[in-house]
């Protein structure tokens, strides 16, 4: 027993947590990526990586069964919990941390998988998920001849269509979102996908929720969406500053000249990852090309001039000082825009790209709710 | 030069899981760096993740091909052990084969099937998405490392990792073998899947050919991955650093140290890298590497003719 929990204690230290953003609950979830930094709580990128889901805001009907399902795929020991005020962060993750420490196996035993259930993934998985003792692979097998799905597991085999130099290929489905890191809240994207190539999608948005129109509030979304692209093109680093930058502007402020205070440190701190950013030449190398968006395609569709460019320009564009308001973009523009951005693109090339375009969105949603709270 | 016993495997396997080890911690410290947290958490953080992983239950995806999937995980930790057995400590290596190099590099190229096992087995989208994009960034770093690999041999004119030490003894290889140095740590970071060469298990993936791996599995594959950063570098020195040559210290030691400190300029290369996406990566592979190798490898045999 000393063992277990010391080996318990020890695996404390650093719990994976997946987050769950409800639209509107940003500054909320910027909260608990704090508090998990300063935990030294990595953020987890798929639900097979994470001990922890947290929900931050509330927890919607949809939202709720894509969470399920993300948390059936979670492994355990294993905690799920709900945050609805920033006052609340540092406990409920010393509960959770908690739960996940003194977690029993008997106590949560893997729900037993439906027979047939493909497609129904939260976080774009194949939700299929069976216990696994390592003894019942005949059992598997045996199970599978009497599906009607005819294919392993009761998932249906892949169907065909013709690719992109017309010839038969296979096609796979996969959902993307709303439970996905460095993924915008509130957006549901459906892939088909021949190899890793993009070629239909479906997209779906949640109501867009209130954040707050504080001018802070604004630069803030625009440095967390900048962490979430970077996070995503593998430059972790700078990721994190992006965020730390980000936390400093959102850092409770007790009186106005603290306030003050912080929105120069984090121009400051954005100066300098502008810099930083502009200096990598490996990482504009890396994002140049991708996800170009014409100045004549914009005007043709009614796009946002905010998108023009590729995903480097638009990353840049989010480290820029705010200075004007700019028209906004609402996630149903970006939603009309999807389909003729996303297919023929490489799977992990549309999720830069989404990135990109999304994050352009609140920092523009916000600018305006500025503008008319004025 | 002899081929050693069960000591000298205990000794090659413990140095090499120590370097491992060692550099899991540096790459935590610094990442711990970045966010403002404790050094002493990022030096402990490859022990909290083990022992997280250690407790995790073992999960597996619906219709999951286990066995190839677990033979992919297995596999990523025997391969460095194979590496090393070739690494001459102290005198003896384990297997001082005539053919050490070749040997290498077969190890190598078997990571290729073991990583695409991983994201097959798992019957996972992001896995088999993962698998298959590994494969498109190793076509990127393997053959530029092939032709790097055979630059030391034609100067030693010997393919025994030991008498490619040996002929180091007035100047190391990396002082005129630059570009096959520089291929070779590309090379490592390839095919221990990590850093900026893990487009098979990044974060736009999802964790790619990982994403779907939890527990002791993931433990095996994350050990794995470290434990061929290891033993990479120690063949890398083997190759271009002279080895365990060296003033004062014994052979064993100066060969940890070189490996080490190897490791470290990789951990902090990493750190300041982002993710080079296969797409992009292959140009640079197949129209600057392998050329500048081809050239790397014209000059050491026109200087090792030359010489005679």
């Amino acid at each position: 027993m000393g063992m277990t929990s010391a080996l318990g204690r020890l695996a404390s230290r650093s719990l994976h947590v997946l987050l769950v953003e409800t639209p509107g609950a940003f500054e909320l979830r910027a909260a608990v990526e704090r508090s998990c930094r300063e935990r030294g709580w990595p953020l987890a990128v798929s639900p097979t990586d994470a001990d922890v889901v947290l929900i931050c805001g509330r927890d919607g009907d949809a939202l709720g069964e894509a969470v399920d399902a993300v948390w059936r795929q979670v492994p355990g020991p294993r905690a799920r919990g709900e945050i609805r005020s920033p006052s609340e962060v540092e406990a409920t993750l010393d509960r959770l941390a908690a739960v996940v420490t003194g977690w029993r196996p008997e106590q949560d035993p893997i729900a037993d998988i439906g027979a047939g259930r493909a497609n129904d993934a939260g976080n774009g998985h194949d939700d299929h998920h069976a216990p696994d003792d390592g003894t019942d692979d005949h059992t598997d097998d045996e199970s599978d001849e009497e599906m009607d799905m005819s294919g392993p597991g009761g998932i249906p085999l892949a169907s065909g269509a013709e690719d992109r130099d017309g010839l038969e290929m296979d096609q796979l489905h996969l959902r993307l979102g709303p439970v996905l890191p460095c993924w915008p809240a509130g957006l549901a994207v459906w892939c088909s996908l021949q190899g890793d190539v993009v070629t239909e999608i479906e997209v779906e948005t949640a109501p867009v929720g209130q954040v707050s129109p504080h001018p802070s509030v604004a630069a803030a979304v625009r440095l967390d969406a900048a962490g979430q692209l970077l996070r995503l093109a593998g430059a972790d680093d700078l990721a994190t500053a992006a965020h730390r930058a980000r936390d400093v502007l959102l850092a409770d402020p007790t009186g106005p000249e603290s306030e003050l205070e912080s929105e120069s440190e984090s121009a400051n701190l954005t100066a300098s990852l502008r810099r930083r950013v502009e200096r990598a030449w490996i990482l504009r190398w890396s994002l140049r090309g991708l996800g170009v968006v014409e100045q004549v395609d914009a005007a043709d569709h009614g796009w946002s001039p905010i998108w023009v460019g590729d995903v480097w320009d638009r990353l840049l564009r989010l480290l820029e000082p705010m200075t004007e308001p700019f028209t906004p973009v609402q996630l149903d523009e970006v939603a009309a825009a999807l389909p003729l951005l996303l297919p023929g693109r490489e799977l992990a090339t549309a999720r830069l790209v989404v990135a990109s375009l999304v994050a352009q969105q609140a920092a523009y949603a916000d600018v305006q709710a500025l503008g008319t709270g004025a | 030069m002899g081929t050693g016993g069960p000591s000298a495997a205990l000794l090659a396997v413990g140095l090499l899981a120590l370097a491992a080890v060692m550099a899991a911690s540096a790459h935590g410290v610094l990442a711990e760096r970045a966010s403002g947290g404790s050094a002493a958490r990022g030096l402990t953080r490859p022990f909290s993740e083990a022992a997280r992983l250690l407790r995790q239950r073992r999960r597996a995806t619906v219709a999951a091909d286990r066995l190839l999937w677990r033979s992919g995980g297995a596999g990523l930790g025997v391969i460095p052990l194979l590496m090393v057995a070739v690494v001459p400590v102290g005198g003896t290596a384990l297997f001082d084969s005539a053919v050490g190099v070749v040997w290498f590099n077969t190890a190598d190229v078997i990571v290729w099937a073991l990583v695409w096992l991983l994201g097959w087995g798992a019957n996972s989208t992001y896995g088999l998405v993962g698998g298959y994009r590994f494969l498109a960034g190793a076509l990127g770093y393997e053959l530029p490392l092939m032709f790097a690999l055979t630059a030391p041999a034609v100067a030693a004119a010997s393919l025994r990792v030991s008498d490619v030490v040996a002929a180091q003894r007035d100047l190391w290889f990396v002082v005129w073998m630059p570009v096959a140095f520089v291929v070779m740590c590309l090379g490592i970071a390839g095919f221990s899947v990590w850093g900026p060469l893990s487009p098979g298990a990044a974060t736009d993936l999802a964790g790619g050919v990982l994403a779907e791996l939890s527990g002791p599995d993931r433990l095996l594959v994350q050990a794995g991955r470290y434990l061929l950063l290891a033993a990479g570098s120690a063949v890398a020195v083997c190759l271009f650093l002279g080895g365990g040559s060296g003033p004062l210290l014994p052979e064993g030691l100066w060969l940890l140290v070189k490996t080490v400190v190897l490791l470290g300029v990789l951990v902090v290369l990493r750190r300041r890298l982002p993710l080079l996406r296969p797409d992009r990566f292959l140009e640079i592979g197949w129209l600057i590497l392998l050329p500048a190798t081809l050239l790397q490898l014209l000059v050491v045999s026109v200087v090792v003719v030359g010489g005679r």
